[in-house]
């Protein structure tokens, strides 16, 4: 059954379930991938969301923390501002995923989110407090105000002092005057004393800046009160000392003390604020706990939605498993089924190919499967193998054919040849009577020119003879003439006669001698009219053959004239046949060359179907490579010069030379007699 | 005819149409040429007409056209017969076409024999015998039974008995 299926059914329906199963698989590919997307959908929307959210208002909250932190520690202000706004920015968004949780969050933690919702307020407010605090900035702005300005007019206050100090040491060392001189050396300590106290107060500007707890605050305070009256104290120590020598001095002092005091006292007022400390005493205290509390929160809310996607997983991992199943299932199915279909066409293509195989070596006897379907290459195979085979045959019976034609063809070559060379000897033949026609011609020429004088003459003769003819005629019809007359004499004579005859018979016995007379008038009459008629026939058959001859005579004429125009004619006839006869023996030789020509095409042929018989022996050895069904095929004897084959009557075309063959086909039967051991000869 | 108690006969034998015929010589008057014959209206077709011999009148009559014989062309040999016959018992002549004359013959009466009855085209009546002379055998006419008949009386009667016309025909057209 399975040989009745064509190759290409079998691939195209292998292929086709191959394909069915393909789009199956695909199809629950894509159905499955659809489930878990959708699965995931699920889940992205659902607790991978509020995981999501959680986690997302946890990274907010430690950013807000880690902010304040930042802020507190912040120098800045434009960083500060920065810093705010990012805490800020951070609560913004932690309320509004705070809102989205909220409308997303299942039952049982609506209440930690409640929870966690008033935990962060709480938080949030403790920040804002500590961001209000902290961007204060009392510390830094104190320790950079203390820095700068301070600086710089501690600096100048001190430069200028010293200078002072400086300048008078030196006039010092060259004032002579005691008086002076001490007065100088008081000027120089309180300088030097003011130098002193305002390094000291500036020490403790720097303590008061970098003093956090409130008791060293107010100790240092009250250090920095009394430094300050004992610096007007030496202010006006100072004052009383210069007041005479160098007010310009002393207003330069008044100046930069006055300046430099007002900043101290706006630095401590300044770190009196104590904003960051403040603010990060805030953050550590309250803020952290706070913290703490709703991160818990948020973990519980995380803990909880982790419980709900993992069981979300777990159903897709089922899913997952069956549909991994039927994939499997279904892979295996279409394996089988492509091994099932590669084998049958492998089966089929290795038949064929044995086949085709042992074809192309020549083999066309191979038995075929007669089941096999037709429209399939093996029954094509089959049909082309059958063609083959029957083409092998005719060849090989064309082959023979070929030979043995050829072999006739060298036969009549030779006939031909023969032929060319009889006709050459024919040629030469007809040469000689050709020059033999010419000379004839000549002396017909001759002849014809003296019958035409002949004929001349007796053209004239002849006119002659016929006047004459033409007189004798008159002559007779004349003699006729008279001859009738004597006719009619002799006719009334008879009737005279019988009338006589008549009355001597009414006269009865009287005319009796009368009678006598009458009937020899009578026969007298009729005497002479025989005579008379012998002469008219005489004279009319004289006038007839005289007026014969006359008409002959006269058609002689002209045919004597038309004897002499046609003796002309023969003449120059004659002369046109001479040069005729010289153009034939041109031709003749023409005619000559072309039969030697002719006599070596008929050679060329002969050698030339030598050479196709032997082409056809060579065709009947190469087909002679196909093996076919040799039985009604003739095999052909070895080609000896131009011997004919045998031909068997099983041959489908037969010869058209059958007389010779037969002939030939008879002499075989002698020979085969000859032969036969049966037939003992006595 | 007269009768034949004569023991030889001399019959006047005439060719009518290649047949050989006779008639008395007793009856006969003479042979004539043939001559133009006047044809006469209203006659029938053996009545030729009519000739002018020496003055008189004489019908012309053709036997062969009255026996239905077939009619030859006139020739040479053709004549005109004159013979006598009786009517209303006086002597007529009248002329009879004959193909050719031939010659008297003399016949003995045992050598004439009686006609055939039948195979004749000529009515028996008419028929005196048959006589065999050389190798010719002559049918010898009765030639009063002939002219006896009703018919050719009349025919002789319109030619012959109106020599009035006869005359006024003769010097209309002068002799012969």
């Amino acid at each position: 059954m399975l040989s009745r299926l064509t190759l290409k059914s079998i691939i195209v329906s292998g292929f086709s379930i191959l394909v069915l199963m393909l789009v199956f698989t695909s199809y629950s590919g894509i159905d499955s991938a659809q489930q878990l997307d959708r699965q995931l959908d699920n889940l992205v929307s659902g607790p991978s969301e509020r995981v999501q959210l959680a986690a997302r208002m946890r990274q907010n909250l430690l950013g807000i923390s880690a902010g304040i932190r930042e802020l507190v520690l912040a120098k800045d202000r434009t960083e500060m501002q920065k810093i705010a706004g990012a805490i800020d920015a951070d609560r913004m968004q932690l309320q509004e995923r705070l809102q989205a949780l909220r409308s997303i969050v299942s039952a049982e933690n609506k209440g930690v989110l409640e929870q966690f919702d008033s935990t962060f307020t709480a938080y949030s407010n403790t920040v804002h407090e500590a961001s209000k605090l902290a961007q204060l900035n009392s510390n830094v702005e104190a320790s950079a105000m203390s820095e700068n300005e301070g600086e710089r007019s501690y600096d100048m206050l001190i430069s200028l002092l010293e200078s002072k100090r400086q300048e008078l040491i030196r006039e010092s060392a060259s004032e002579n005057n005691s008086e002076r001189l001490r007065q100088m050396l008081n000027q120089i300590m309180a300088v030097a004393n003011l130098q002193q106290t305002v390094g000291h107060v500036q020490r403790l500007e720097k303590k008061y800046i970098l003093a956090t707890a409130q008791t060293v605050l107010t100790k240092t305070e009250a250090e920095k009160n009394e430094a300050i009256a004992r610096i007007r104290n030496y202010k006006s120590d100072l004052d009383e000392l210069f007041r005479l020598t160098d007010s310009g001095f002393i207003e330069e002092v008044n100046r930069e003390l006055t300046d430099y005091l007002g900043v101290l006292e706006r630095v401590i007022e300044k770190s009196k604020e104590n904003g960051n400390y403040r603010a990060f005493s805030l953050i550590s205290g309250d803020g952290k706990s706070a913290l703490l509390r709703a991160e818990d929160l948020l973990k519980r809310l995380v803990d909880a939605n982790d419980s709900e996607m993992e069981s979300a997983v777990e159903e897709s991992e089922a899913y997952y498993t069956d549909i991994r199943q039927q994939l499997l299932a279904t892979g295996l199915v279409s394996i089988v089924i492509s091994v099932l279909i590669a084998f049958f066409v492998v089966q089929r293509i290795n038949l064929v190919s044995r086949v085709v195989a042992r074809i192309g070596e020549g083999d066309l006897m191979q038995d075929f499967d007669p089941n096999a379907n037709d429209a399939d290459i093996y029954g094509i195979l089959r049909r082309m193998n059958n063609k083959l085979q029957s083409i092998v045959s005719q060849v090989k019976e064309a082959a023979n054919n070929v030979a043995a034609g050829s072999s006739e063809l060298s036969d009549t070559g030779q006939q031909i040849a023969q032929g060319a060379t009889e006709q050459a000897s024919s040629l030469e033949e007809v040469a000689s009577s050709m020059e033999q026609m010419s000379s004839n011609i000549a002396h017909s020429a001759d002849n014809a020119r003296q019958t035409e004088q002949i004929a001349q003459q007796s053209a004239t003769e002849a006119e002659q003879s016929g006047k004459a003819v033409n007189q004798s005629v008159g002559a007779m019809k004349n003699i006729a003439e008279k001859i009738g007359i004597i006719e009619e004499i002799a006719r009334q004579t008879n009737l005279l006669a019988l009338n006589a005859a008549i009355e001597a018979a009414r006269a009865g016995e009287h005319g009796k001698g009368f009678t006598v007379v009458a009937a020899e008038v009578r026969k007298l009459a009729e005497r002479s009219q025989r005579a008379a008629s012998e002469i008219v026939d005489l004279s009319r058959d004289s006038l007839e053959v005289s007026e014969t001859a006359g008409e002959m005579l006269d058609k002689l004429v002209p045919n004597i004239q038309r004897t002499s125009n046609l003796v002309q004619e023969i003449s120059a006839s004659a002369i046109e046949q001479d040069k005729g006869a010289a153009e034939i023996n041109k031709a003749l030789q023409e005619l000559d060359q072309v039969v030697q020509q002719s006599a070596a095409s008929a050679e060329e042929m002969a050698a030339t179907s030598e050479e196709l018989s032997a082409q056809a022996d060579q065709m009947s050895d190469t087909m002679g490579f196909f093996k076919v069904d040799d039985r009604g095929s003739v095999s052909r004897p070895a080609n000896t010069g131009y011997s004919r084959p045998m031909t068997k009557p099983s041959l489908s075309k037969p010869r058209p030379i059958s007389p010779e063959t037969s002939g030939q086909a008879d002499k075989g039967v002698t020979i085969d007699l000859d032969d036969d051991d049966d037939f003992v000869k006595y | 005819m007269t009768d034949a108690t004569l023991e030889r006969m001399q019959i006047l034998s005439f060719i009518l149409d290649e047949d050989c015929f006779g008639a008395e010589i007793s009856a006969i008057q003479e042979v004539i040429e043939y001559r133009r014959v006047t044809s006469v209206p209203r006659t029938p077709d053996f009545m030729l007409g009519v000739i002018n011999l020496r003055g008189q009148v004489i019908p012309v009559v053709d036997l062969r056209s009255y026996f239905g014989l077939n009619l030859r062309e006139i020739t040479v040999d053709s004549c005109i017969i004159i013979i006598e016959v009786m009517l209303e018992g006086e002597p007529c002549a009248v002329g009879l076409l004959a193909d050719q004359v031939k010659e008297v013959v003399e016949f003995g009466v045992d050598e004439i024999k009686p006609a055939p009855k039948l195979g004749n085209k000529i009515n028996a009546r008419f028929i005196y015998g048959v006589a065999q002379h050389e190798e010719d055998l002559v049918i010898l006419l009765w030639l009063s039974r002939i002219f006896s008949s009703d018919e050719l009386q009349d025919v002789i009667e319109a030619g012959a008995t109106e020599p009035d016309q006869g005359e006024a025909q003769m010097t209309e057209e002068g002799a012969d």
